[in-house]
């Protein structure tokens, strides 16, 4: 079992936000970098998967500028058996339709696998699109927001989210998924001292968009001026000192100040 | 006259509030571009629903009914809808951002060699460009997107961000039938079996919820989230992980699966904020959070919050109101 698993930097969630500094090439300092949240359900996902079948192999596969090195290193501390990096510090190339258009072209490349993992949407761009659009590029069966994974020889049996409860669909092998960020790899694992050691002597490949075979990944639509909504006028007032009595008071004698009559529906 | 399409999405025997969003929507578009608005609807003895869909303003409707299409299986969707398309030629085609739609958009999209317009909040005709507004870092930041009118455009309409279309009855529509185009190969994605909860309370017109996640520790102890509601005289949310683990019915779900409220007084108790359930409640007008850390995502939306054990806080708060 052969899992490609495709993973994203990010700007990390507590690093500060600028409209004009929204990609990881755009900053200098790698603690504002993270592995984009939900790919970890899909590395864990990747590895409970090899590790259930007893065989196999995962390889994180990352289109990234240098910064993304910290990512690709990360899949491997996770488990990762190893990775592959498509340069992007030059070429910046950001619109979701390029990037699947790259990544397919990187799975035909690569051309022995059996399964493609990604997260269910990115932190940053959130377009929950790679996995639907991958898939089609490659021709494969695809379902997002899986929860559970069963392999079945040849083919998958997964159980997805839908509104209100959950779909299962048997797909057959290659095929693409989205793994959800709930359910089965709801908690993906920690990276371990020896698995840091492991991921630090790991070669990582960096191959060039030029050596894909893209093709033409001109996207025609297109990401324009990026804004930053107001701030809040008022920050959250937060009651934390005191017995919960004391803290209760506080509260309603501020909602009480402000006209907010919570004592209104009984 | 040229074609706007929409994706009718029916779940449980219903057309979708997402889908009557996406008619809102789109009814100004149709104006900008003097097109048609027409839909097309897939699955199984859904004739009645093909009226029904006709009743919101749509003026045509593809029916594709096809006992293939008994269980929701979105490659056959993908292959029929592609070939619909091709036929009728539409300048745009919408599908709300559900689950479904999201997992379908971007794949027609593909079989078009085409981009699209993800989850958007806003959607305009600017000169022969169609703009489009999309949120990034879970709402932290918003981007316009642009693409040219001459191509066929794929969008997907974020649910919150209008009203959904009304019914009126009096409103009249053909029903146009089509037949499911689904290919041998396409036999790789098999439907096998659905679970939908049923719903039978309605929590979207209180003025008050009291709403309880997984902090709340267990199905007895949820019982304190049902307690204070029915007390201070508001109704039951819940977080999908309080769902999930079988504490409190479907029904009572808040967030992108579940309900969008936007209540007077929401009180989140024990629930983190990921961003699928900020999404359905960070619209309430007050939101009060109790919770045991200090550093929860549902704080950055809180207007008020005690940082302590529910189970002591609100029944506290409960006998003070
Ligand atoms: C496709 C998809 C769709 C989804 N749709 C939705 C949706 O519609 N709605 C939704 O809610 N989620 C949805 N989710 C799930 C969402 O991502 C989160 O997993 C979920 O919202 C977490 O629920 P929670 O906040 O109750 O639990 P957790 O994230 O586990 O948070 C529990 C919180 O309780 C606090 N806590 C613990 N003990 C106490 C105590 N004694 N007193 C006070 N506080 C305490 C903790 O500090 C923590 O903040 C979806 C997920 C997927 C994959």
């Amino acid at each position: 079992m052969n899992i490609l698993v495709f993973v994203k930097a990010t700007i990390d969630r507590n690093a500060p936000l600028d409209p004009d500094e929204i990609f990881p090439g755009d900053r200098d300092d790698k603690a504002d970098i993270m592995t984009n949240n939900y790919d970890k359900h899909a590395i864990e996902a990747a590895l409970r998967i090899v590790e259930e079948k007893g065989e196999g192999k995962v390889t994180a596969v990352c289109l990234g500028s240098d910064m993304a090195d910290k990512v690709v290193k990360e899949a491997i501390a996770m488990g990762c058996h190893g990775a592959i990096r498509i340069e992007n510090s030059e070429t910046e190339i950001t619109n979701f339709f390029s990037v699947a258009k790259i990544l397919a072209a990187a799975a035909k490349k690569i051309g022995e696998y059996d399964l493609l993992l990604f997260g269910m949407q990115s932190y940053d761009f959130g377009t929950a699109t790679m996995a639907p659009m991958v898939s089609e590029f490659l021709n494969l069966p695809v379902a997002c927001w899986v929860e559970k994974v069963l392999v079945e020889g040849n083919k998958l049996r997964v159980e997805k989210v839908i509104e209100g409860g959950t779909r299962s669909m048997e797909l057959q092998l290659p095929a693409v998924l989205s793994i959800a960020s709930t359910g089965d790899y709801e908690e993906p694992r920690y990276t371990s001292v020896r698995r840091i050691m492991t991921a630090s002597k790991t070669e990582v490949p960096v191959w060039e968009i030029d050596e894909l075979n893209v093709g033409n990944y001109e996207p025609n639509v297109k990401f324009d001026d990026i804004e930053k909504p107001p701030a809040r006028a008022e920050k959250c007032a937060i009651f934390s000192d005191g017995d919960p009595a004391e803290m209760v008071s506080e509260l309603v004698s501020t909602l009480k100040d402000k006209g907010l009559n919570l004592g209104a529906f009984k | 006259m040229s074609k706007i399409l929409i994706i009718v999405e029916t779940a449980k025997g219903n057309i979708v509030g997402i889908t009557k969003e996406c008619i809102s929507t789109a009814r100004q578009l149709a104006v900008d571009l003097s097109a048609e608005l027409e839909g097309v609807l897939l699955g199984h003895e859904v004739a009645d629903l093909a009226v029904e869909a006709t009743k919101y303003g749509l003026k045509k409707i593809y029916k594709i009914d096809d006992p293939q299409l008994a269980g929701v299986n979105i490659l056959y969707h993908t292959r029929t809808l592609e070939a619909l398309i091709k036929e009728l030629d539409p300048k745009i085609v919408i599908a709300g951002a559900s689950l479904y739609g999201q997992e379908l958009m971007p794949r027609l999209a593909a079989r078009f060699n085409s981009a699209m317009f993800p989850s958007v909040k806003k959607l305009k005709i600017d000169g022969d460009e169609l703009e489009a507004t999309h949120a990034l870092f879970e709402e932290k930041l918003f981007a316009e997107m642009e693409g040219g009118l001459a191509n066929l455009n794929f969008i997907t309409v974020a649910s919150g961000n209008t009203a959904e279309a009304e019914r009126d009855d009096s409103l009249t529509g053909e029903i146009a039938e089509f037949s499911p185009v689904i290919e041998d190969s396409d036999r790789r994605e098999v439907f096998v079996e659905e679970k939908i909860a049923k719903v039978s309370v309605d929590i979207t017109k209180a003025k008050l919820l009291v709403s309880g996640g997984r902090g709340v520790g267990s199905k007895e102890k949820f019982a304190i989230i049902f307690e204070s509601a029915k007390q201070m005289g508001g109704e039951v949310g819940a977080s999908r992980a309080a769902v999930d683990a079988g504490w409190v019915p479907y029904d009572h779900e808040i967030g992108q699966t579940g309900k969008s409220v936007t209540p007077d007084f929401y009180i989140a108790c024990g629930i983190s904020g990921a961003i699928q359930h900020l999404v359905g409640m960070r619209n309430s007008k007050t939101i009060i959070a109790i919770n045991t850390d200090e550093e929860a995502p549902i704080l950055e939306v809180a207007h008020y919050a005690i940082i302590g054990d529910l189970h002591e806080v609100l029944p506290e708060l409960t006998k003070r109101i």
